[in-house]
């Protein structure tokens, strides 16, 4: 692999599933980060 | 596995030249798996030392030693560092190295997010210690960090902002974790072929992605609530202190969970290795692993009996606490049943893997004891809690630790350590770990708090046994820096490609040491090569 490129870049062929993963489990992430402040703001 | 014509096709094995570009730069998964567990040593020795302190201040009673505000940053701290800065990158570490190994994949799916996930460490941990250093001291609330109380600390932000920190950092981890198992397995490496290590880091990647948020929102509100004027948390304000202990928990208690799942896959990998046989109802252990995580997040308030809670709110989360028992003893059972009638040998990986499963059940069965809400409401804050999750977390999670290590350092070192002075280390650790927290138990059920820098007379004979044992077990693990250190450097010894005769799966087919980059062609799995047979039979 030539040294710019990250040494276990996935191949084309996974890098749309990599993309699709990590997009997905973003949103996951934001919505727990936001899930105590919603609970307390429906308690309120 | 054709992994003899794999390796043939490596076009290049060398790691980087220069020191900057191989470790601060490194994209590389070992390399990257290297630094989390240098890491990881660092803070259980910086823990460790911390935890020295405390015992030495409880040798006997009165105020010897230190003030008891400091008395309190060292038990706050020594939690931090411990589960933050030891336990979890240990394992992030061992992930790192072994689940591309495992899956034949050729690195992480995301390898520059791996480089930054790691050195975002150093810097949360440099900040947090230096608090210590501040005037006004650093955190002394406990790790849970209840308001009011840690809101009394000046503090507070840099606490807040290191845990920030840490907790982007095992976010991205666990994204890369999950990329990586779910794109990157090679041709056949099915999902219910992995190895259990790479289920269970599957499944606790998954927690992480769940509750670190939560964390993160947490201590956010406890940020705003002191320094922007928002009532969270302050009554005065309309807020409620113990809706933080709700959210807290909700993290806390998949927490130890994080800490635990990924032992329970080294375990799942040591012991079929060593007994010669397939692992017992592999597929129960994944489901169990799978079944543990669900139950970790409808159990939190059990950590919150005594502030009086609904009393149909006591009874669920007693019985769901319960619960987590049954899945527990399918992988205590299947562990047991795996060394049934095996060909057993007992190196030292071996040996904390038993020593794990008889004292991790000990463990398990103190947190069955505190899950019963009437009998919790005795324990509750005293030393038979901290007996209970050092059981849990030393004898659980850091044997598992200590465990892989002597397992995989062969492969990774390319060297085989002193058996010897693994099992001086192992003896000692087992001995000096059950002088130090067995007595604890006592300590507690006779109605000593946690957190007292003095105590009661009364408690003085068990708190003397109890602090020599932890001296003694904090040297001991001197001899296990000397083992990796000698092993690292100075051993002669080659290890071969499959350390251990009855070792099977695709980590030991690559040569030992593993070369830098592994499995460019991906490997050709073959179910009789793997660790835990026929699955599918």
């Amino acid at each position: 692999m030539a040294s710019q490129v990250a040494e276990g870049q996935p191949g084309q062929a996974h890098r749309h599933g990599v993309r699709r993963t990590v997009v997905v489990l973003a949103i996951v992430v934001g919505a727990f980060f936001l899930l105590p402040f919603v609970q307390i703001l429906l308690m309120k | 596995m054709a992994h003899e014509a794999t390796h043939d096709q490596h076009d290049h094995h060398h790691a980087p030249q220069g020191f900057f570009q191989r470790w601060v730069m490194s994209t590389n998964h070992k390399d990257i798996g290297t630094l989390y567990l240098i890491f990881s040593l660092t803070m259980f020795f910086i823990g460790g030392s911390f935890a020295m302190v405390i015992r030495a201040e409880l040798f006997k009673p009165g105020l010897d030693l230190v003030q008891p505000y400091f008395f309190n940053e060292m038990t706050t701290m020594h939690a931090l560092v411990m589960i933050f800065g030891a336990i979890m990158p240990a394992f992030v570490g061992l992930g790192n190295w072994m689940i591309p190994l495992m899956i034949g994949a050729p690195d992480m799916a995301l390898p520059r997010m791996n480089n930054l996930s790691f050195w975002i460490l150093p810097f949360a941990f440099a900040l947090m210690l230096s608090t210590l250093f501040l005037p006004g001291g650093g955190p002394a609330g406990g790790w849970t960090m209840y308001p009011p109380l840690s809101l009394q600390s000046g503090s507070l932000a840099y606490v807040v902002f290191s845990i920030h920190l840490m907790g982007i950092s095992s976010i991205m981890g666990a994204i890369n974790i999950i990329a990586t198992i779910l794109n990157m397995r090679a041709p056949g490496m099915d999902l219910l072929k992995m190895p259990v290590f790479v289920w269970s880091w599957l499944i606790t990647a998954f927690l992480l992605i769940a509750v670190m948020p939560v964390l993160a929102g947490a201590v956010t509100m406890l940020l705003t609530d002191k320094y922007f004027g928002t009532s969270f948390f302050n009554p005065g304000g309309g807020g409620d202190p113990v809706l933080y202990q709700h959210v807290f928990w909700f993290f806390g208690h998949p927490e130890v969970y994080i800490m635990i799942l990924p032992a329970f896959g080294i375990i799942s990998e040591i012991v079929p290795t060593f007994a010669r046989k397939p692992i017992f109802g592999y597929r129960a252990m994944v489901y169990a692993i799978a079944c543990i995580a669900f139950l970790s997040f409808i159990v939190w308030a059990h950590h919150m009996f005594a502030v009086g809670l609904p009393l149909g709110a006591d009874i669920f989360f007693m019985y769901a606490t319960m619960l987590i028992a049954v899945p527990t003893g399918v992988k205590v059972f299947n562990w047991v049943a795996t060394m049934w009638g095996g060909s057993m040998t007992f190196e030292t990986p071996m040996l904390f893997a038993i020593a794990f499963i008889i004292l991790f059940t000990i463990g398990g069965f103190s947190g069955l004891m505190l899950a019963l809400v009437p009998a919790d409401f005795q324990y509750h804050d005293t030393y038979f809690v901290v007996a209970h999750f050092h059981y849990v977390l030393v004898t659980g999670a850091a044997f598992a630790i200590m465990a892989a290590t002597y397992y995989w350092l062969p492969k990774w070192t390319g060297h085989m350590y002193n058996e010897f002075w693994g099992k001086v280390h192992f003896w000692c650790s087992v001995v000096f770990v059950n002088v130090l927290f067995f007595p604890q138990h006592f300590l507690g059920l006779a109605g000593m708090p946690r957190r007292i820098p003095d105590y009661n007379v009364a408690f003085a004979n068990f708190n003397m046994i109890s602090s020599i044992g932890g001296f003694l077990f904090g040297a001991s693990q001197l001899i296990f820096l000397g083992v990796v250190v000698h092993c690292a450097f100075f051993a002669r010894k080659k290890a071969a490609d499959r350390v251990w005769e009855g070792a099977k799966g695709l980590e030991w087919t690559v040569p030992s040491p593993a070369p830098h980059h592994t499995f460019e062609v991906p490997p050709v799995v073959r179910d009789e090569e793997l660790a835990h047979g026929h699955v599918n039979d």
